[in-house]
């Protein structure tokens, strides 16, 4: 019986002409393969081109992200809440507004990219600024930066104050506590004056400390200080026309 | 790619095994001829080395049986009326052999590569198990019912192995 299988099979063949154009057909196949090939491998010239176009690109992204990465915060608070972030050479890369009076003053005026020192002059120099830099307000700038860096922004901070004509503050803050405000949808100057406040009243929220403004803020550490004995050193400066630094917040938060 | 000269030696090595294959799986020469043209492709494009001539054998063999079983399944081709029937190719082999190659193309297509691979290229079940990707004690079932259906279909007649 295999013999017969055999037999029967070996009856069926692949004519000459069957392979021939089997080969024919390969043959332009390959034709067709190499020519897709060749079109598709790019010349070392352009895969040399096209490596260093990758790179530019790389390099060119990360140097914009680089440049663009907030390295500090400049916190703007009287009632208006502004936030300056910024970058490595000291200029704006974002400005925030974190309540209504905040965005008012924001609405006709172009920061980005801007020094923060003429940031920060055009918005205390906004005439919808008048309105709450008053006798009675406190107008204070919080610093959050990297040791290094701080006392530079706080020198063009104090220049800046000095050259405003109005009684300030700046006060340093330690940067760790920016993420933390933003999350509680404060600046990180007026949720810094929470944190102060906290320590004396612990059934104040951050949602009083929202709706209150910084001289309110301000006057109660105030009365909580002197009662305790305490005095913040810049509580105490009531001169007009200057601006006075403290540090002292670090002792609360560290 | 393989070399021009390695493909056609190829061709003219395996081309009747791959001829058998179509031909018991697809019985229509213009179905055959498109699934022997495609296996050779793919031999061309197949870059790996093979171990040895026998594991080059059994890669082609694998390839035509998928190929073969890939163009029946295809539903267009599956309903179309092939342009040549089977008695026309028959008529190529002699008288003697037509009962016998007659009794194989009309086994179930699961019978029909086992018994081709064991009683005409000689395989053991091991080896058909590895071709055709199937467990030894499936292949020798296969082998068993598909050497009783052929038993039945010429009469009786025992087949050895």
């Amino acid at each position: 019986m295999t013999d017969k299988i055999h037999k029967a099979f070996d009856n069926i063949k692949a004519d000459g002409q069957l392979k021939e154009s089997t080969k024919q057909f390969l043959s332009a196949s390959r034709k067709n393969q190499t020519s897709l090939v060749l079109a598709k491998r790019p010349t070392l010239r352009n895969k040399f081109a096209l490596a260093c176009l990758a790179i530019l690109l790389i390099a060119g992204i990360r140097g914009y992200l680089w440049i663009q990465s907030p390295v500090s915060y400049i916190s703007i608070d009287v009632n208006p809440s502004i936030e300056l972030a910024l970058n490595r050479f000291d200029r704006v890369v974002s400005v925030t507004a974190y309540n209504p009076e905040g965005e008012e003053i924001l609405k006709d005026l172009s920061l980005k990219g801007k020094i923060y020192t003429a940031a920060i002059d055009e918005i205390v120099e906004n005439q919808a600024m008048d309105i709450y830099i008053t006798e009675d307000s406190e107008l204070i700038f919080t610093i959050a930066a990297n040791n290094s860096h701080e006392n530079n922004i706080s020198t063009g901070v104090q220049r800046c104050c000095g050259h405003s004509g109005h009684s300030s503050h700046s006060i340093s803050a330690d940067p760790g506590i920016v993420p933390q405000a933003h999350d509680n949808g404060l600046s990180f100057g007026k949720y810094y004056a929470y944190l102060q406040l906290v320590q004396y009243d612990d059934t104040i929220t951050v949602d009083d400390c929202r709706d209150m403004s910084m001289s309110e803020i301000y006057r109660l550490i105030t009365i909580y200080e002197s009662n305790t004995g305490y005095t913040d050193p810049y509580i105490d400066n009531t001169d007009s026309g200057g601006c006075h630094q403290s540090h002292g917040g670090h002792h609360h938060l560290h | 790619m393989r070399s021009e000269p390695e493909v056609n030696h190829a061709v003219e090595k395996y081309a009747d095994m791959i001829k058998h294959v179509c031909f018991y799986h697809l019985k229509n020469h213009a179905d055959a001829e498109d699934v022997f043209q495609n296996v050779f492709l793919k031999y061309m494009l197949h870059d790996e080395p093979f171990n040895n001539a026998e594991h080059e054998k059994a890669w082609l063999l694998r390839v035509t049986i998928n190929s073969c079983k890939d163009y029946l399944n295809d539903f267009f081709r599956r309903n179309k009326i092939p342009l040549e029937t089977l008695a026309e190719i028959e008529a190529e082999v002699p008288e003697e052999h037509r009962e016998v190659l007659e009794a194989v193309l009309s086994l179930p297509a699961k019978y029909k590569d086992v018994i081709y691979l064991h009683y005409y290229e000689g395989y053991k079940a091991d080896e058909i198990g590895k071709i055709l990707d199937k467990k030894e004690n499936t292949i020798y079932s296969l082998l068993s019912r598909g050497r009783k259906i052929l038993k039945e279909k010429l009469g009786g007649e025992e087949i050895d192995g």
